[in-house]
């Protein structure tokens, strides 16, 4: 329920910049996820929303209000840790009653005796134990308030986690790698689980993985993050079909993208090792560019036309699809790309066969490895225009 | 902790009992001191220089020299002084050295190596170093032959201090980062989420400060006078100030009471001042 807009946001650490002005826009109620190699900067970056770190320049700001100056206290936001962080020597319901009975109960209501006898105390915990109850109901954890965390499997422990988070109504969830101390079967589970409970509170969720099937599949938004800097913030599906660098097209998709590095020629045709790609790009006549490949959208040719050859270096059959890397001359890493398996029947390593690249799914990027755009699109000039070889 | 059970009963190898033997023979050499003075504590004056190593008394004098022990000398003020100062020693190196270690394992402020530096250095010296200074300065303050004098000066255990903070350095940062989160202050983070999961760290502290301020002698020794105030060590050596010369079978029998309380807590606490003890890794 709450909008969050981070605002050229800057960290150094000794001399290492580790977050160079980034900016993003949070919208109410998004499942934004951020996702980027290790050390990006993502819980650095998390750590600043909620207050734990401080930044050195730029911005926090919660429905266009600046909470910079707050503490991680004050700012409404509730926090999910990799390690989950419960406190080792509170049951599961105190670890979820924690956070109400801090914001509820004056310092003095809160000692054992003396509590008693404050006025309101009595009310105000009867509240808190209907709410940490609901809360361990939604989680399925009624069953397990006694027990201390030790006592618990891994789920589990994720869910308490989840449930001090939710239990207090906070305006925005921030998760970091909430699932990536557990297995893959759970991961699966907890990920469905997340995604139900975001529909259900309607809050406002930053979500930290290095995982891109947790973020393609859970989130609203994704922003990709690298070196510090956030590269590009879409949907998921944009992020895979138009990603707006070289290193989001890199980072995203497994099998990576095929990249073929080539020079843009004087009529504005692409020269690829091996062969060229007509279709006149915006690109300034000489510069460097490259053009990448989804595997998905590499095939083999069909009998018969004039096509790139490739010599297969091995198959993977992983079943329902099968996986080739083949060698292209001149271009040092293989290339990967997806077969049926019907169509890889006959295919050994070492064969040659031709690859029928489909140009309408093509990305081109110029020598900064930034997005840009074939000035026609690529498929109607596929015919006449392009040329093998 | 789980007991393994061995698989088949350990034979009796050369080297197996080689250990064995030079396990026992450091057991008796440190157990020695103790038998003798439990079995002087039954025998009556003459027996005792008799040069028999008999240790059995031929007359038991035992309940002789006990209620000599027990009703010569305030014994049982002296327990009680001992009690008042370890615990009032433990109390307040806890509460000094749980935020101090806190502030030097989980925050991060200017000068925090140097300090923890100095800290380091503080290990290095002795009691003994600082004796004169300190006691010049109660004696200064007009606090020499109080508990003040007692207690004061272990009040901040440096030891304490490097303790905790090596068992705080392996606490989670995300553990301190969701309490913060959570509302919690620094100060209660320090005494409800630190501190009690850093129990054993404080058992094990808790052993080693009790068991050297309840057998400490040197200290006391120094800014104590009066009878009234003195810790068990030093009420033992009033049997000595006696005009018949050295009565070592009610100082002795007072002596294995004095000892008693630490060896009844051992045996009831084993498991734990084992635990503790390998914990620290260190040992007295
Ligand atoms: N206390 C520190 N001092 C100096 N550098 C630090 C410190 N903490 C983190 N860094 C650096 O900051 C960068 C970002 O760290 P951060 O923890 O935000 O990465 P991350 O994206 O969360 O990585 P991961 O996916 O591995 O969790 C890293 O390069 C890290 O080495
Ligand atoms: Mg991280």
């Amino acid at each position: 329920m709450a909008s969050l807009d981070i605002v050229s946001l800057s960290k150094t650490l000794g001399t290492h910049a580790i977050l160079k002005s980034v900016s993003l826009n949070v919208p109410d109620g998004a499942f934004m996820t951020l996702v980027g190699p290790s050390g990006c900067g993502k819980s650095t970056l998390l750590k600043i929303i909620s207050g734990l770190e401080l930044q050195d320049d730029g911005d926090v700001r919660i429905d266009g209000m600046s909470v910079s100056h707050l503490h991680p206290k004050l700012r409404d936001i509730a926090m999910v840790f990799q390690s989950y962080a419960l406190y080792p020597h509170m049951t599961v319901y105190e670890n979820i009653a924690v956070p109400l009975v801090l914001r509820r109960l004056a310092l003095m209501a809160r000692m054992p005796l003396l509590g008693k006898l404050m006025p309101g105390t009595a009310a105000v915990r009867q509240k808190i134990d209907s709410d940490v109850r609901t809360t361990a109901d939604m989680l399925e954890l009624t069953q397990l308030l006694t027990r201390k965390p030790v006592q618990l499997s891994g789920g589990q422990r994720q869910r308490v986690a989840l449930g001090r988070a939710m239990v207090r109504d906070p305006k925005i969830f921030l998760m970091d790698e909430p699932l990536s101390n557990l297995d893959a079967k759970l991961r699966v589970h907890m990920r469905a689980e997340i995604a139900r409970l975001h529909k259900r509170l309607g809050a406002t969720f930053v979500y930290v993985t290095h995982d891109q099937i947790e973020a393609m599949t859970m989130s609203t938004h994704v922003a990709v993050m690298m070196e510090g800097e956030i590269l590009q913030v879409d949907s998921p599906q944009r992020i895979y079909a138009e990603p707006a660098d070289i290193r989001v097209a890199e980072f995203i998709g497994s099998p990576k993208i095929n990249v073929l590095p080539g020079r843009v020629r004087e009529d504005g045709a692409l020269a690829v090792p091996g062969f060229t790609i007509a279709g006149r790009t915006q690109l300034p006549t000489g510069s460097q560019a490259s053009v990448g490949f989804r595997p998905e959208h590499i095939t083999l040719a069909q009998k018969g036309v004039a096509a790139p050859s490739a010599t297969i270096i091995n198959l993977e059959h992983t079943g329902p699809e099968v996986f080739v890397h083949a060698s292209l001359e001149g271009l040092g890493a293989p290339l990967t790309f997806k077969l049926e398996p019907h169509q890889a029947m006959h295919l050994a390593s070492g064969d040659q066969v031709g690859l029928g690249l489909s140009l309408g799914h093509a990305h081109l990027f110029d020598a900064q490895g930034k997005r840009a755009p074939f000035m026609q699109p690529v498929s109607e000039v596929v015919a006449g225009e392009v040329r093998y070889g | 902790m789980s007991r393994s059970t061995p698989l088949r009963p350990k034979r009796w190898t050369f080297g197996r009992i080689t250990r064995l033997l030079v396990l026992s023979a450091g057991a008796m050499i440190m157990l020695a001191p103790f038998i003798w003075g439990f079995s002087a504590s039954l025998k009556p004056p003459a027996e005792i220089w008799s040069g028999s190593i008999l240790l059995w008394p031929e007359t038991f004098y035992g309940i002789e020299n006990y209620t000599q022990a027990l009703t010569r000398a305030p014994l049982w003020l002296f327990l009680i002084n001992g009690v008042l100062v370890c615990i009032g020693i433990l109390f307040f190196q806890v509460l000094f050295a749980v935020p101090c270690a806190y502030a030097l394992s989980k925050t991060r402020f200017a000068g925090r190596t140097a300090i923890f530096a100095m800290v380091l250095i503080g290990l290095l010296i002795p009691i003994h170093v600082t004796a004169i200074p300190l006691y010049i300065a109660f004696a200064n303050l007009g606090l020499l032959n109080t508990y003040t004098a007692l207690i004061a000066p272990f009040a901040i255990s440096v030891f304490g201090i490097f303790l905790f903070r090596q068992f705080f350095a392996a606490i989670p940062d995300e553990l301190i980062a969701a309490a913060r989160v959570d509302g919690f202050s620094e100060w209660t983070i320090v005494w409800r989420v630190v501190l009690p999961a850093a129990w054993p760290a404080v058992t094990a502290f808790a052993i080693f400060s009790v068991t050297s301020h309840w057998n400490d002698l040197f200290w006391p020794f120094i800014v104590i006078q009066s009878t009234e105030l003195a810790p068990p060590p030093l009420g033992v050596l009033y049997f000595r100030r006696d005009e018949s010369g050295v009565d070592f079978g009610p100082m002795m029998a007072a002596t294995m009471i004095v000892t008693a309380p630490l060896v009844v807590a051992f045996l009831l606490a084993q498991r734990r001042f084992i635990d503790g003890i390998t914990l620290s890794g260190l040992k007295g």
